[in-house]
C-alpha cells in the first residue's frame, strides 16, 4: 500500500446532488467501510488509491479521487476539479430520483462542454469519460415495482440517447462497486500504460531503481501482451 | 490608558460596543409580549423602560463595598468621581470601580520575598472578611454536583445530574412545547421578515410564533424610537439579547446565572489617579453601558463570524436581495446547522455534543473554547519545546522559498511538477507557495507553529474559525484524504474567500512501535482557488522535513503525546492548586493544564463546575492593588502617589480575586491574580492557607513566565 508506486495515475472526479452517497461511496471503496454518520463534505477531498483490476491485475493503477460536495454554493470551484480529469462519475440517488437525476443531467451538460473545448488540439486519450452511476441500489429494492420501471426506463431512455455508460451501486453494502473500478481500469487505453513505463525507464535508467522498473515494465508489457 | 493586552482583538470588540453603546433605551417604551417567556409557567410580563436593558440584579455578588473597609492596611483611592455618569444606569458604583487599595506604606525593601510575603498580607486580609467572598452552598451529596451551584434554573428540583442534563441543557428539535420551554438557554437565527433560519431548540412549528414576536419587538423599537434593542430582563433570572446583522437576526434567551452576571471588564483604566480616571469613564461610559450584555453578544457575533465564513457577506445579502423571501436555509447543510448547534453548545456549557456525555470525555476541546471565549477570544497554546516550535516554524517558512522548476509543456498530469530549493538557473522558476498566505501546523485544535506573511496577520477570531474548521471535519477525516475547503474569515475580508488545504498526518505511521499520538494537521490558506495541487506539493514537503531526520521525528512525537497531559504537580511540583489558566496578553493566548487533575475524571459533571468557577472569578469585579509589588521588575524607587501622570501608564495593574465555595463536606477556592502582562486563574478543591495559595500561585505564574517561549506560540514567523 505504498501510495507513491510508480503506476500511472487516473484522476477521477464524483459530482451530482448533495447526499446522493459521494462520499459514503468513495470510502466504501478505498476502506472497505460504510459509515452511516457521514457528514456533508465540505469543499471538496482529494483521495488517493492504489487499484488494480480482478481480471487484469497487471494493470495498476493509482486513482487520484475529487470527492466534491454536492452543495450548490461550492459550484463555482468544481471546474478545477475535473481539469485534466480522466473520468467522472456523475451520481444520483435511486431512493430520491428525480432531484438527483435533473442535477446530474446539469452536471453532465456541463462536462459535455468542457469536452467539447478540449477536444481540438487532443487525441480521444486525453477526453473526459463520464459514466452516470446509480447509489443506494440496496433502497432501490425497496422500491414498489412500479416505482423501479420508471426509474430504470428513464435511466435507459437517457443513456440510450446520449450513449453514456450506467453502473448501479450501493455504497451501504458494496454491491457493484468492483465491477465499476474493473471496468474503469479495463477501459484505459494499453497505450497509457506502455507510454507510462516507457518514459519511467527513460527516466530513471541510470540508477538501479530504474533498473527494477525496467523488470516490471518489462513484466507489464508482456503480460499485457498476453491478456489483449 | 487601557492595557496594551488583546491587540488583534481590540478592532473587533470597539466595533461591537460601539454599535451597542447607541442600543439604550431611551423613550418611555412599552411593550406586552404575551409569551415570549421560555418559561410556560411563568406570568405575562410587561416590559417597560424599568427591566428593558437595564443592570442585571445579580445572583452573586461577593465583592462588595464592605471590602472597602476591611484591613487597617488597606484605603481607599478612587472617589465616587466617575458616579455621575454612572447613575444613569444600575451599575452600582462598587460593580464599576471595584476597589482601589493603596499599599503606599513603609515598605521599602524590593525582594521576591517581599513581593509574596505582601501578596499573602493582601489575601489575609481579604480572607478574614471572607463571609464577603464566601458562598456556602448547600449540598446533599458528599461529592459536589454542578446542580448543587447556583448555575441553571432548576423548577423540578432534580438532583439527578443526566436527568437534568436530558431535560434542561441538551439541545432538542422536539414538537414537544414543554421540552422546549424547559431549556435552560435558546438560538435563534432568523430573517428580519421574521423567517426562521435556525434554533437550537423545537421544531419549526413551536417557534415560528416566537419568531414573529421578535421580529416585532426588534423592528417596533428601529422604527419607533430609531434604536436597535439590545437586550430586555425579564424579572431577574431571564435576559433577551439580540443582535440585528440585517438582513438576518440573532437572538439568544439565556437564564443561565453565569451568564447573566454583569461582566466586570478588569481593563478599564481605573487604577490611575482620579483625574485621570474622570477623563478615562467619559469614554469608557458609552462601552460600559453595554458590557453586562457582552457575553451573550460574544456568543451572538460568534455564530455570526461562523454564518460569514461559510457564506461570505456577499452570499447573504445578494441572497435576500435577489430573491425575497429567502431564507439562507437552502443554501446552508445539515452539517453547518450541526456545527451551529457544536457552537452553541460549546459556547454555552463548554460541552460536547455527542451520546456519551455521561461518560468521560475523551475530548476536552469544547471547555477549551469556553475558556477561550471568556477570555476574550484568547487562543489555548499548547507545551512544546522553543527548538521544536522554531524548528516547526523553520519547516513552514522554507515553504515560501521552494521553486518549481515549469517544465516547457505540461502534459502528463502523473509527474506534474519537480521542486528544489535552490536557486538555479533553470529556463521557467516559480515559487511554488506562491500564493500560501498562512500556514498552520496543529495538534488537537491546538496551534504549534504558524505562518504570517509581514503585512498580514489573522485575527483569534478568524484563527478560531479555521481550527474549527478542523474539528468539525475531524471525523470524517481521514489520513488519506487531502481537504480543500473555501472559507470566508471575517475579521481578514468578508467580502471574499480564502482556500484552506488540511491535511492531517499520523506520526505513528512512521514507527515501528505502536505509539500512540494524536493527529498533527497541517493548514495551508492559499488566495488562489486554482492553487490545490500546490499546496498539496507543500504539504509533501513539510511531511517530508519532519520525518526525514529520525531525531527530530522522535522529539516532536514525544513532546506532542506529552503536551496534551500538562499536569501542575508533576510538571511545576505544586501540590495544592488543581486546575490554572495562565493568559498571557501581549499575544492573547493562554495555557491550561488538564482538567483530569480536579476531580479524577474528565465528566461533563466536573467541566460545568468549572465554567461555573471560572466564570464567576472572571465576572466577578477584581481588587485592584496599587503598590510597589512589582517594583522588582520595574526597578524604581518612586512612590507611586507621586509618578506624574505620563508615566502611570509603566505601572503593573495589579489585581486580584478570591472567592470561596464552602460545601458541607469540602471547600473549592478560586484565585485570580492579574497585571499587565497576564491574567491568572487557578483553583483548588482541597482546603489550603492563604500562604499557601500565594506562595504556589507565584509559583506557577514564575514558570509560566520561565516557559514563555515553551508554552506559546506568540505571533508566528514572518515571511
Amino acid at each position: 500500500m505504498n501510495a507513491h508506486e510508480d503506476v500511472p495515475t487516473l484522476k477521477l472526479v464524483l459530482l451530482g446532488e448533495s447526499s446522493v452517497g459521494k462520499t459514503a461511496l468513495v470510502h466504501r471503496f478505498t476502506t472497505n467501510k460504510f459509515d452511516s454518520n457521514t457528514t456533508n463534505t465540505i469543499g471538496a477531498a482529494f483521495i488517493t488509491k492504489l487499484y488494480h483490476s480482478q481480471l487484469k491485475p497487471e494493470r495498476r493503477i493509482k486513482f487520484e479521487i475529487w470527492d466534491t460536495a454536492g452543495q450548490e454554493r461550492y459550484r463555482s470551484l468544481t471546474p478545477m476539479y475535473y481539469r485534466n480529469a480522466k473520468v467522472a462519475l456523475v451520481c444520483v440517488d435511486l431512493s430520491n430520483f428525480e432531484d438527483s437525476f435533473k442535477t446530474a443531467k446539469f452536471w453532465i451538460e456541463q462536462l459535455e462542454i468542457n469536452n467539447s473545448g478540449n477536444n481540438s488540439d487532443n487525441d480521444s486519450n486525453d477526453k473526459l469519460i463520464v459514466r452516470l452511476v446509480g447509489n443506494k441500489s440496496d433502497l432501490f429494492a425497496k422500491l414498489s415495482d412500479e416505482e423501479k420501471s420508471d426509474i430504470t426506463f428513464k435511466i435507459n431512455q437517457f443513456t440510450d440517447s446520449t450513449g453514456i455508460i450506467y453502473n448501479q451501486t450501493s455504497a451501504f453494502d458494496g454491491t457493484g462497486l468492483t465491477e465499476l473500478f474493473d471496468e474503469i481500469v479495463d477501459g484505459i487505453d494499453d497505450k497509457i500504460f506502455i507510454e507510462y513505463y516507457e518514459q519511467k525507464s527513460k527516466t530513471t535508467t541510470e540508477n538501479q531503481i530504474g533498473s527494477i522498473l525496467d523488470a516490471r515494465m518489462n513484466g507489464q508489457s508482456t503480460s499485457s501482451y498476453t491478456c489483449c | 490608558m487601557s492595557t496594551n493586552d488583546n491587540e488583534s482583538d481590540n478592532s473587533v470588540r470597539g466595533k461591537v460596543s460601539s454599535s451597542l453603546s447607541s442600543a439604550q433605551i431611551k423613550g418611555p417604551v412599552s411593550l406586552t409580549p404575551t409569551s415570549i417567556l421560555p418559561s410556560s409557567s411563568g406570568p405575562t410580563l410587561a416590559l417597560n423602560l424599568e427591566n428593558v436593558s437595564k443592570g442585571v440584579t445579580r445572583a452573586i455578588d461577593y465583592t462588595s463595598d464592605q471590602l472597602l473597609s476591611s484591613g487597617p492596611r488597606l484605603s481607599v483611592v478612587s472617589s465616587g468621581s466617575t458616579s455621575d455618569y454612572l447613575l444613569q444606569r444600575q451599575i452600582s458604583q462598587e460593580e464599576y470601580e471595584g476597589l482601589t487599595e493603596d499599599f503606599e506604606g513603609d515598605e521599602d525593601d524590593e525582594t521576591e520575598d517581599h513581593d509574596t510575603e505582601e501578596l499573602h498580607n493582601i489575601i489575609s486580609d481579604i480572607i478574614r472578611y471572607e463571609r464577603n467572598n464566601t458562598i456556602n452552598v448547600n449540598s446533599l451529596m458528599s461529592e459536589i454536583s454542578y446542580l448543587d451551584l447556583d448555575m441553571f434554573p432548576n423548577p423540578d428540583g432534580l438532583v439527578d445530574e443526566m436527568a437534568y442534563y436530558r431535560q434542561h441543557i441538551e439541545p432538542s428539535k422536539s414538537d414537544s412545547q414543554q421540552e422546549f420551554h424547559y431549556k435552560n438557554k435558546h438560538f435563534f437565527i432568523f430573517s428580519l421578515a421574521g423567517k426562521p433560519i435556525y434554533s437550537f431548540n423545537g421544531s419549526d412549528e413551536i417557534i415560528m410564533g416566537y419568531m414573529g414576536i421578535l421580529t416585532t419587538i426588534i423592528s417596533t423599537f428601529e422604527e419607533n424610537i430609531n434604536e436597535e434593542i439590545k437586550s430586555i430582563m425579564v424579572g431577574d433570572r431571564l435576559k433577551i439579547v439580540a443582535l440585528n446583522k440585517n438582513p438576518i437576526v440573532l437572538v439568544s434567551i439565556s437564564s443561565i446565572s453565569y451568564e447573566l452576571m454583569a461582566l466586570n471588564k478588569s481593563d478599564l483604566g481605573l487604577e490611575l489617579d482620579d483625574e485621570i480616571q474622570t477623563n478615562d469613564d467619559k469614554e469608557e461610559n458609552h462601552t460600559i453601558r453595554s458590557k453586562e450584555d457582552l457575553i451573550l453578544i460574544n456568543q451572538l457575533s460568534t455564530i455570526y463570524n461562523y454564518l460569514l465564513s461559510i457564506l461570505s457577506k456577499p452570499v447573504i445579502e445578494r441572497n435576500f436581495t435577489n430573491r425575497m423571501n429567502y431564507d439562507l436555509r437552502r443554501i446552508l447543510t445539515s452539517l453547518d446547522f450541526q456545527n451551529i448547534d457544536a457552537l452553541c453548545m460549546r459556547l454555552s456549557y463548554g460541552l460536547p455534543i455527542t451520546k456519551e456525555i455521561d461518560n468521560n470525555l475523551l475530548d476536552t476541546s469544547s471547555f477549551g473554547f469556553f475558556i477561550s471565549e471568556l477570555l476574550d477570544s484568547s487562543i489555548q497554546s499548547i507545551n512544546i519545546t522553543n527548538t521544536t516550535r522554531t524548528r516547526l516554524n523553520n519547516i513552514l517558512l522554507s515553504c515560501k522559498k521552494l521553486k518549481i522548476k515549469q517544465p516547457e509543456e505540461v502534459k502528463s498530469d502523473a509527474i506534474s511538477s519537480y521542486f528544489s530549493s535552490v536557486t538555479s538557473s533553470a529556463v521557467e522558476e516559480k515559487y511554488l507557495a506562491e500564493d500560501l498566505l498562512f500556514s498552520l501546523l496543529s495538534t488537537s485544535n491546538k496551534i504549534l507553529g504558524y505562518m504570517k506573511p509581514k503585512n498580514h496577520s489573522l485575527s483569534n477570531d478568524d484563527l478560531k474559525i479555521v481550527l474549527n474548521l478542523i474539528s468539525s471535519s475531524s471525523n470524517s477525516l481521514q489520513f488519506t484524504e487531502d481537504l480543500w475547503v473555501p472559507l470566508c474569515l471575517p475579521n481578514f475580508n468578508p467580502n471574499g474567500f480564502l482556500y484552506v488545504f488540511v491535511k492531517r498526518i499520523n506520526l505513528s505511521d512512521y514507527f515501528k512501535s505502536g505509539i500512540q499520538v494524536q493527529p498533527l494537521d497541517i493548514v495551508l490558506i492559499s488566495s488562489n482557488k486554482n492553487s490545490f495541487y500546490q499546496m498539496q506539493e507543500v504539504s509533501i514537503h513539510i511531511i517530508y522535513m519532519i520525518i526525514k531526520n529520525v531525531d527530530v521525528l522522535n522529539t516532536l512525537t514525544q513532546e506532542l503525546i506529552s503536551s496534551s497531559k500538562l499536569s501542575i504537580y508533576k510538571d511545576i511540583k505544586v501540590p495544592t492548586i488543581k486546575h490554572f489558566i495562565y493568559k498571557l496578553k501581549k499575544s492573547n493566548q493562554f495555557i491550561m493544564n488538564d482538567i483530569i487533575h480536579v476531580n479524577n475524571d474528565r465528566s461533563m459533571n466536573s467541566i460545568l463546575q468549572l465554567i461555573y468557577f471560572y466564570s464567576v472569578l472572571h465576572n466577578t469585579k477584581s481588587v485592584k492593588i496599587r503598590s510597589k509589588l512589582r517594583s522588582t521588575y520595574n526597578k524604581s524607587n518612586i512612590s507611586s502617589t507621586t509618578i506624574p501622570s505620563a508615566t502611570l501608564s509603566a505601572i503593573p495593574n495589579m489585581k486580584l480575586t478570591y472567592t470561596r465555595w464552602n460545601f458541607p463536606h469540602t471547600s473549592v477556592t478560586g484565585f485570580m491574580l492579574s497585571d499587565n502582562d497576564y491574567e491568572f486563574y487557578c483553583l483548588c478543591n482541597v482546603p489550603v492557607s492563604s500562604k499557601d495559595l500565594i506562595t504556589h500561585t507565584l509559583k506557577i505564574i514564575k514558570w509560566c513566565e520561565k516557559n514563555k517561549k515553551r508554552l506559546f506560540f506568540g505571533s508566528g514567523v514572518v515571511f
